[in-house]
């Protein structure tokens, strides 16, 4: 996956928050993940913005880091649930 | 000639008493049940949820069997306050109580979207209903045993029909059998002191069991755990309103308190651990 690509987080993949942390149950797998804070933010961006590249411009009004790091953090976390099937390439 | 029994159900959300007819038949449409989805073998039965489709992505399931293999068969619809069945080769009044009580009904209300089912034990302190959770062989069913001989009535001992009304978690009495042992197939011993009617929810404990020496001691659990510990204990999770289940779950851990508790494996503790539930739950954390 790279930064030109655009995502879809399937609609199979719900999403409520516990005690502040996020919990994401895929219903066909039966299987559920919890998102940290920061996973949290780059999941509910996504479900509003799935273009990556639009996605990183947003993030980088919220975190004190450079853009590359920013970006190889949103990759590796965009590939991580693509890995675990809570989302698609489109 | 068909044998009717008009089971008297303490499911009852109302004062209302809830009556659903339990009828004999001979001629199931087993033929256009053709999918079914085996549970795990419960009391060493082959047991199945049959419909005329596969229902596992689906939101509502109309018309349902339920079979334990051998001995009896039950059908149903989501609209109907009949539950029929059909006898087969092992069948006992017995057995199909058994299995009426213990998988039939929780189906039925959880189909219907009425209850969500927890496996629990649970008692009354105070007018709330307080939960035991945890593992197999955690001690639940000797926990609230133990409650029970200290005059506390029995909610449930092990299936907890729950349910959501006026910002509040309420729960109700299924049926009034307890089993402090283990038995195949057996209803158990019928508790005098029985809750009755709704009852909101207050503490959930979930028993951990420790060394023989360990102190007895409580500690709160929030978060992923939480949700794991709701999830673990969620009854009758077939498949329907995956999305509405969900929702609950996570409603029920944000709302209520759920304590870890450390339960000395030896009997003549258990009044260390039930003066230590009372007074935790009397201390303003129901």
């Amino acid at each position: 996956m790279t930064i030109d690509d655009t995502v879809e987080i399937l609609d199979t993949v719900l999403m409520q928050e516990v005690d502040g942390e996020t919990i994401l149950l895929d219903i066909n797998s039966e299987e559920y993940f919890s998102l940290n804070e920061i996973g949290t933010m780059f999941y509910k961006l996504l479900q509003e913005e799935p273009n990556l590249s639009l996605a990183l411009s947003e993030l980088e009004n919220h975190f004190d880091v450079s853009k590359e790091e920013l970006q190889k953090d949103l990759l590796h976390f965009v590939s991580t649930l693509e890995e675990k099937k809570l989302l698609l390439e489109r | 000639m068909c044998l009717y029994y008009n089971y008297k159900l303490n499911y009852n959300k109302d004062k209302e008493q809830k009556k659903i007819l339990i009828q004999e038949v001979y001629n199931l449409p087993y033929k256009k049940f053709v999918f079914e989805v085996p549970f795990d073998t419960n009391q060493s039965r082959e047991i199945y949820l049959k419909a005329k489709f596969d229902f596992r992505e689906s939101e509502a399931l109309d018309e349902w069997m339920f079979e334990v293999k051998n001995v009896v068969t039950f059908f149903s619809k989501n609209d109907s306050d009949v539950i029929f069945f059909q006898k087969n080769r092992l069948y006992s009044d017995s057995l199909m109580e058994y299995w009426l009580l213990h998988i039939v009904f929780p189906i039925y209300f959880t189909l219907t979207d009425t209850y969500y089912f927890l496996h629990t034990g649970s008692v009354e302190i105070e007018n709330r209903a307080v939960l035991f959770m945890g593992d197999s062989f955690a001690g639940k069913s000797t926990l609230t045993d133990y409650f029970l001989k200290q005059k506390h009535p029995l909610v449930t001992d092990d299936k907890l029909p729950t349910f959501y009304e006026e910002e509040t978690f309420y729960c109700v009495n299924s049926h009034p059998y307890h089993r402090p042992y283990r038995k195949l197939e057996d209803l158990g011993i019928k508790a005098k002191n029985v809750s009755q009617g709704k009852l909101a929810i207050g503490n959930i404990y979930w028993l951990h069991p420790v060394a023989e020496d360990a102190e007895v001691s409580i500690k709160e659990i929030k978060g992923l755990k939480k949700f794991e510990c709701l999830r673990y204990a969620t009854e009758m999770d077939i498949y329907v309103h995956k999305k509405k289940r969900f929702e609950y779950i996570t409603k029920l851990a944000n709302t209520l308190h759920i304590y870890e508790i450390n339960v000395p494996r030896k009997l003549e503790r258990l009044e260390e651990v039930y003066t230590a539930i009372v007074k935790h739950t009397q201390n303003g954390e129901l």
